[in-house]
This record gives C-alpha cells, sequence and structure tokens, in this order.
C-alpha cells in the first residue's frame, strides 16, 4: 500500500549504507546502497519501503511532493 | 475459534500498523496509530490518519463506491482490501493487467521490487520487501507475550517465478511497551502478518479469502516477469 516518497539527502558517512535523509519533513535513516554514491546533501531521491531506488531531478521530485501534499 | 468482532477503521490500523511504524508510509506518528489499535474508539483523527495511506486509500474508495457504501472504512471494505471477500468480485479484474483492488495487487503488480527479484544488487532486498509487505498467514505455535511464534511459509524466487516456500517458524510481535493489539492467542490459531507484526486472528474463510486474492496476483506476476 506503500506508494514511493521522495527524499532529500541530509548527510552521508562514506562506507556506511544508512544515510540521513529527510522524507516529508522527517529525518529518517534510509539504506542508499542500491544506488552507487556519493550522495550529496539536498540530492533528491525516490525512496520506498526503507530503500532509495533512484534519483530524482529537483523539478520531479518537487511534482511527486505536491501529490502527497508537500512543499 | 470465535473471530473478535472490530470496527473496520481499527481493523485498518491493525493491517497498516507495520509499515507505518517503519516510516514507509501513512502519517509520520506512528505511536499514534499504535494507540488507537489498542483500542476501540474511532474519531476523525484516526479517520484522517487513514487517508494519509496515499497508496490504500484509493482501494477502498472504489470498493465502497462499487459496493455503494459510503463509508471506505466500513468493515466490509477494510476486509476486502486487506483479505478479499464477496466485495471483490462485484468490483472485478478492472485495475491495470486484470488485477484487483486487493493489497497483493499494490504489492505484487505495482511495486517496483518485482521488476528487481532478477538484479544481482536489489534481488535479495526485493524478495524480502515482497515477502513481508504482503500480508501473509500462519498459525501460532505459542504465545509468549509481547511476541508470538508462529508457522508460516515464506516467498521464494528461484530465477523465474515467485511461489510459496515450505513452513517455517518465525518470532513476530503482537505488542509493545505495554500496548497490546490482540488477546491471547491460542496454539492452532490462525493469524495474519504484516512485516513483523501479527495484524488479526481470522477465522479459515479469511484465511482461505486471502490465500485466493493472493496466489490470483501472484501469478499475474509471474505471468509477467515470464515475458521479460
Amino acid at each position: 500500500m506503500c506508494l514511493g516518497i521522495p527524499g532529500r539527502i541530509v548527510s552521508t558517512t562514506p562506507g556506511l549504507d544508512l544515510g540521513q535523509v529527510e522524507v516529508a519533513g522527517v529525518v529518517r535513516e534510509i539504506n542508499l546502497a542500491l544506488l552507487d554514491g556519493p550522495f550529496v546533501p539536498g540530492e533528491y531521491i525516490l525512496i520506498h519501503s526503507g530503500f532509495a531506488l533512484e534519483r530524482m531531478t529537483p523539478e520531479r521530485a518537487a511534482d511527486a511532493l505536491a501529490f502527497f501534499g508537500g512543499e | 475459534m470465535a473471530v473478535a468482532t472490530t470496527s473496520g477503521p481499527i481493523l485498518f490500523v491493525r493491517y497498516a500498523l507495520a509499515p507505518n511504524l517503519l516510516g514507509y508510509c501513512g502519517p509520520a506518528d506512528g505511536s499514534a496509530l499504535l494507540a488507537y489499535g489498542a483500542g476501540a474508539a474511532v474519531d476523525d483523527g484516526l479517520r484522517e490518519r487513514a487517508r494519509q495511506f496515499e497508496g490504500a486509500w484509493p482501494y477502498l474508495e472504489m470498493i465502497a463506491e462499487t459496493a455503494g457504501i459510503r463509508d471506505p472504512l466500513d468493515y466490509r471494505i477494510v476486509e476486502a482490501y486487506w483479505l478479499g471477500n464477496a466485495l471483490l468480485g462485484d468490483v472485478g479484474a478492472r485495475l491495470k493487467a486484470g488485477g484487483m483492488p486487493h493489497h497483493s495487487y499494490q504489492v505484487f503488480c505495482c511495486y517496483p521490487w518485482a521488476d528487481l527479484l532478477g538484479n544481482e544488487r536489489a534481488g535479495q532486498q526485493a524478495l524480502h520487501v515482497l515477502d513481508q509487505c504482503r500480508i501473509r498467514w500462519g498459525r501460532v505455535i505459542a504465545d509468549v507475550g509481547t511476541h508470538v511464534l508462529v508457522e508460516s511459509r515464506a516467498l521464494t524466487w528461484d530465477g523465474r517465478a515467485l511461489a510459496l516456500g515450505p513452513l517455517r517458524k518465525e518470532t513476530v510481535i503482537r505488542g509493545t511497551d505495554g500496548i497490546d493489539l490482540l488477546g491471547p492467542l491460542s496454539p492452532g490459531d490462525w493469524v495474519t502478518l504484516h512485516w513483523q507484526w501479527i495484524c488479526d486472528r481470522v477465522d479459515l474463510r479469511r484465511v482461505t479469502a486471502l490465500r485466493k486474492y493472493s496466489a490470483y496476483h501472484l501469478t499475474l506476476t509471474n505471468n509477467r516477469l515470464a515475458l521479460v
């Protein structure tokens, strides 16, 4: 029942799969292992079930967030 | 075995709670949903939270509209979406690729994970998500308080098709922090599972419905993957 939702990278630690990602205003630990790094703070990713599945442009992320009633 | 009577909104909470606590979907304050699930009170706050499950809500509305039932959180509607019942037959296979508005359609046919099963990097996680996010069923072996030992069948992937594997034992959660969603369970009880939580105690009719609609959408997905 969960939809993929955009998240914004807050911080990552080299060598660790988990990154701090802002999702709908809440910072969560998201697993970035399925994508190639490095990740830049502010970059958008598509998240599903706790995993980043693809990178998103800011424009695409904004469109998706609008659907969720976000930014 | 008697199945406890509960309201539709509370039934929705029991099934939606686990991914919400994990932060995967629904409103951010999972503890609020947990509190609703432990009680019986239904208010506007609960209804608003249910609407924030953007993946499930349109299907509840679709089933309700077809059935001529005004409330998408009516027990019959909620049961149809999570487990399956005769209302799905009234809706028919009107979704893309012959799907029906059942949770297993969302998991197997809509999520990106089935297409990642053959991916060397993501395949193992894809199988885990598909298995845990579907509504599973199992039988209680022992209730040890906040945790319950159950026997269930995990989803398997042989490189070509998804299937259910042999019976295995797993430990699942019945309550936490003094909050108990269900009363004590007895060995042999059928239960439904979502991620690591027990959703509900169910009778054989409901298990049969869940098996039927899960198998239907699993077949749709296997047929699609065979063509890739």
